[in-house]
């Protein structure tokens, strides 16, 4: 199930909502456990047979989980139940999303003929997946304590609103939210309009780029004009970022609205000065799971080589980009950020003009030419066609600068990009640090107005998303494959 | 003084939050209890797509699928919803509306909605005419076909710049296809080029049929080219205007594209009714899977479905239908004229037409052939007509609007 479905937003939410508040208020058990069902429910609306797998992830892990801590002080043993865990988890993973990638390689390089049927990916895969890891290995580590109640374990592993698309949820930080966390109203209204405003980032601004940069990607290499694709890349990183931000942001306003504090998995990443700036900017949890149980057990910078530092950089670029999807596409997309992020460790880029504001301008522009760029590279279906469309971009291939496309598009568009471009510059924390400020010094009239513009605002935006809803309008989802 | 703690912090939140839960909570109560009848409409769309026999897990699937269908077909005020959208498009000045049925559909540069259509492959459509043809001749039966305009003219770009429309470019091709085969043709595009009509005169702004005017000035040339070269002898004053009453129902009818974006973006139409101020004696025939009605009396009477037209009646109620449409077969029996038999088939642009040309001559038998299961030469053959006109609009390619074999 979608959120930005009409089902979750007229049947499932105010079911879920109504039951957990009222029939079993008081009752956490009871509410973990109706939760539970609930979301393995929304699961199975979109993928009703694998609904068996994440069941049996969730009973395996419990397991792990629990031999982990009876072998706490068996370092042995319990490392040996880590690997078993690794393995089990990590095989359920390869099958399902890199197998067919894999044995198409082989039989490419190779020349074999191995044959192998298709194998529908389970939404949310490598979300659930890297939840149950995150579980056994906080315990190994001691940072967490272990779950006896498999239908606990279950919760944080599939709670519906990070389950299909995060964010990825360290079992440490939730750990105690399971049976200690506590619903006020003060988070639930703060759920409420963070949902609202995931809901209108998703719907009206991403989804209407994803019709300009489909129209971009889809077009046949002569048809493609120089401003066009341009104009596409553009809206591809507009629209991954209000597709995927708003889409966390509708998770974590869910999450408080049932008590649970999820962490930031955005930080406006467009005003990065320089990739690694980018990276703790964006899908935060991806990239805080990674250093956490990847590139810091690997020695992380605290290394006595150079290479070696190197070396554990490419391992997690590299899987980085693996992450996303089994194909080369992606793979490269997560090595040119290897490649960015190495030479800006090595070059101590981050450093470079610290208090001049025309380095600033210059390293803002380098890390988006080079993010656009990246996700040309990531929104292709193949190498060879993204480093035609990049040939494109920077007129290599010979095509028209300019073209009707270019000209339609930006004018029918243009209002979605304009607020597209200020929405992903953080104008909206300045406006609500300015407000904040007025309001603590006793601007009484702004308060007044506030009350009214406020909620107003929010509503109308969730009207008019939920009449894009109604028409059918174009409704992709890019994390969705991931 | 509790209610006045509860709104001491984040007021602006809790005041968005009580605003939130009262719209999910009405959109629901709406959805069960506004008079829909979810569980009958769900079961039809299950039915209607889950066949018996599928798989278990295929079934709860289909379940699925119908229910989320039902859920947005049955939406709380769902008409209001599209008056929204259709407000946003507008105050966003957007001439391309994403649409799920057509991908995009756009206003026009004369206020018109429209889709555009493809370039399709006119070889399969010449194959199955080539077909028909070679039947009717070994029969006796002449054969014409008509052309009736798709909504954006050929010479003018009244799409966004980088929208093409490839509706006359098929049928061009078409024609010329059917004239290198030797059957005859009549262009209607031609006639709407130079006579004077505005485009918003030619077709409905909001529906994707030509207007009843349009029809009746069509009639002019098909009655003309049927006295010419086919032996009729269709008296000239039954398409003479001034023979008919013509009242215009103002501000009255949102067709087909209209529905799509909502009158406040599409706006409203006029809808004109022809009706002839002449004595008319008629018995039509509607025949649908295996059943049978029958109409008598006038023109007013039997051919026209007033309940279209009925005072009170939903804007968007297809108005066009006036004209006695979306049925396998009819049949026109016009008891005051003697001689003349036309088997016509058609798509919707022909409603008006063989309501029309019912009026001179004894009998108009009309086929939709994505209704109609039988072939239509051995029709033909049962019902001798005097000639087989096929009457499409320039929107018919790459379908199975030519599959004229029994199915």
């Amino acid at each position: 199930m979608l959120f930005t479905s009409l089902i979750f937003i007229v049947c499932f939410l105010p079911a879920v909502l109504i039951i957990y508040y009222t029939v079993l208020k008081r009752h956490r058990k009871a509410q973990n456990v109706f939760l539970l069902l609930a979301s393995l429910g929304f699961y199975a609306w979109g993928e009703p047979k694998f609904v068996f797998l994440l069941m049996l992830s969730i009973c395996m892990n419990w397991i792990f989980g629990l031999a982990v801590a009876r072998y706490a002080g068996n370092k042995r043993k319990s490392k040996l139940v880590i690997v078993i865990m690794a393995v089990f988890n990590l095989s359920i993973l390869y099958v399902f999303k890199y197998l067919m990638f894999t044995i198409h390689n082989i039989n490419i390089l190779f020349g074999a003929d191995l044959h192998i049927s298709t194998i529908v990916l389970p939404i949310g895969i490598s979300f659930f997946t890297f939840h149950a890891i995150s579980y056994v290995v906080d315990i190994y580590r001691g940072k967490a304590k272990v779950q006896n109640n498999l239908f606990h374990v279950g919760l944080y592993i599939v709670f519906f609103p990070q389950l299909i698309a995060g964010p990825i949820l360290r079992y440490e930080i939730i750990a105690e939210q399971i049976m200690g966390r506590k619903e006020t109203i003060d988070d639930f209204s703060q759920g409420v309009c963070r949902f609202l405003k995931g809901f209108g980032k998703k719907i009206l601004l991403a989804n209407n780029f994803a019709l300009i940069a489909d129209a971009a990607f889809y077009m046949k290499n002569g048809d493609l004009s120089v401003s066009f694709a341009w104009l596409g890349a553009i809206a591809y990183t507009l629209q991954i970022y209000f597709d995927f931000s708003g889409y966390s942001d509708m998770a974590i306003g869910l999450g408080r609205m049932f008590g649970f504090h999820f962490p930031e998995n955005f930080n406006y990443p467009y005003i990065s000065k320089s990739t690694s700036e980018f990276w703790r900017r964006w899908h935060i949890s991806l990239g805080t799971w990674f250093r956490d149980y990847v590139y810091i057990p690997l020695g992380g910078s605290r290394v006595d080589s150079r290479w070696r530092l190197v070396f554990n950089l490419f391992v997690v670029w590299g899987l980085t980009g693996f992450w996303h999807g089994a194909s080369w596409t992606f793979i490269c997309w997560g090595l040119l950020y290897f490649v960015s992020i190495s030479l800006e460790k090595v070059t101590h880029f981050e450093k470079i003009g610290i208090n001049r504001h025309g380095a600033g301008i210059a390293k803002r522009s380098y890390t988006m030419l080079l993010v656009i760029f990246g996700w040309v590279l990531f929104r292709s279906v193949s190498i060879g066609s993204a480093v035609t469309y990049l040939k494109t971009m920077l007129f290599l291939n010979g095509a028209a600068f300019l073209d009707s496309n270019t000209i339609v598009y930006l004018a029918e568009n243009r209002a979605f990009l304009f607020f597209g471009i200020l929405f992903s510059m953080p104008v909206s924390k300045l406006v609500s640090k300015w407000y904040h400020e007025k309001i603590h010094s006793g601007n009484r009239l702004l308060e007044g107005m506030a009350l009214i513009v406020y909620p107003t605002t929010l509503m109308l935006l969730f009207f008019v998303a939920i009449s894009y809803l109604v028409k059918g309008t174009y409704n992709p989802f890019i994390y969705f494959n991931f | 003084m509790k209610f006045k703690m509860l709104f001491q912090t984040h007021k602006i939140e809790k005041i968005t939050t009580i605003a939130f839960l009262i719209a999910i909570f009405v959109m629901t109560y709406g959805l069960l209890f506004s008079g829909h009848n979810i569980t009958g409409d769900f079961l039809m769309d299950y039915r209607n797509t889950v066949k018996p026999g599928t798989p278990i897990i295929d079934r709860v699937t289909g379940a699925i699928g119908s229910l989320e269908r039902t859920i947005n077909n049955d939406t709380y005020k769902k008409d209001d919803l599209v008056e929204l959208y259709g407000l946003t498009q507008k105050t966003l000045d957007k001439n391309v509306i994403s649409d799920p049925a057509y991908g995009q559909i756009y206003k026009t540069s004369f206020n018109q909605i429209t889709y555009a259509v493809k370039k399709q492959d006119v070889n399969p459509e010449l194959r199955s005419m080539k077909k028909l043809k070679k039947g009717l001749d070994e029969i006796g039966i002449p054969l014409l076909y008509i052309q009736a305009p798709f909504k954006l003219p050929e010479n003018e770009q009244q799409l966004p710049a980088n929208v093409r429309d490839y509706a006359n470019d098929n049928a061009d091709r078409f024609l010329a296809g059917l004239d290198k085969e030797g059957i005859n043709t009549l262009d209607l595009r031609k006639i709407f080029a130079s006579n004077g009509m505005t485009q918003n005169e030619i077709f409905f702004n909001t529906d994707h049929h030509w207007t009843i005017d349009s029809a009746f000035y069509a009639m002019k040339s098909i009655t003309g080219t049927l006295n010419a070269n086919y032996s009729f002898h269709i008296n000239e004053k039954y398409a003479d205007i001034s023979n008919f009453n013509r009242k215009v129902y103002k501000d009255y009818y949102i067709g087909s594209m209209g529905r799509r974006v909502g009158k406040t973006y599409g706006g409203v139409d006029d809808f004109t009714l022809i009706t002839p101020n002449f004595d008319t004696d008629y018995t039509v025939y509607e025949r649908d899977y295996g059943g049978e009605k029958i109409y008598e009396g006038s023109f007013q009477k039997a051919v026209l479905t007033n309940d279209y037209l009925k005072p009170g009646t939903p804007l968007d109620t297809n108005r066009y239908a006036v004209y006695h449409g979306d049925n396998a077969e009819l049949e026109f029996v016009n008891h005051n004229i003697k001689g003349g038999k036309v088997l016509m088939v058609k798509d919707s642009f022909g409603l008006p037409i063989y309501c029309f040309l019912s009026l001179g001559v004894h009998e108009v038998r009309a086929l939709d052939v994505r209704l109609y299961t039988g072939s239509v030469l051995e029709y033909a053959k049962a019902n001798k007509p005097d000639v087989v006109v096929i009457l499409y609009n320039a929107d018919c390619f790459g379908g199975n609007m030519f599959d004229f074999d029994e199915k």
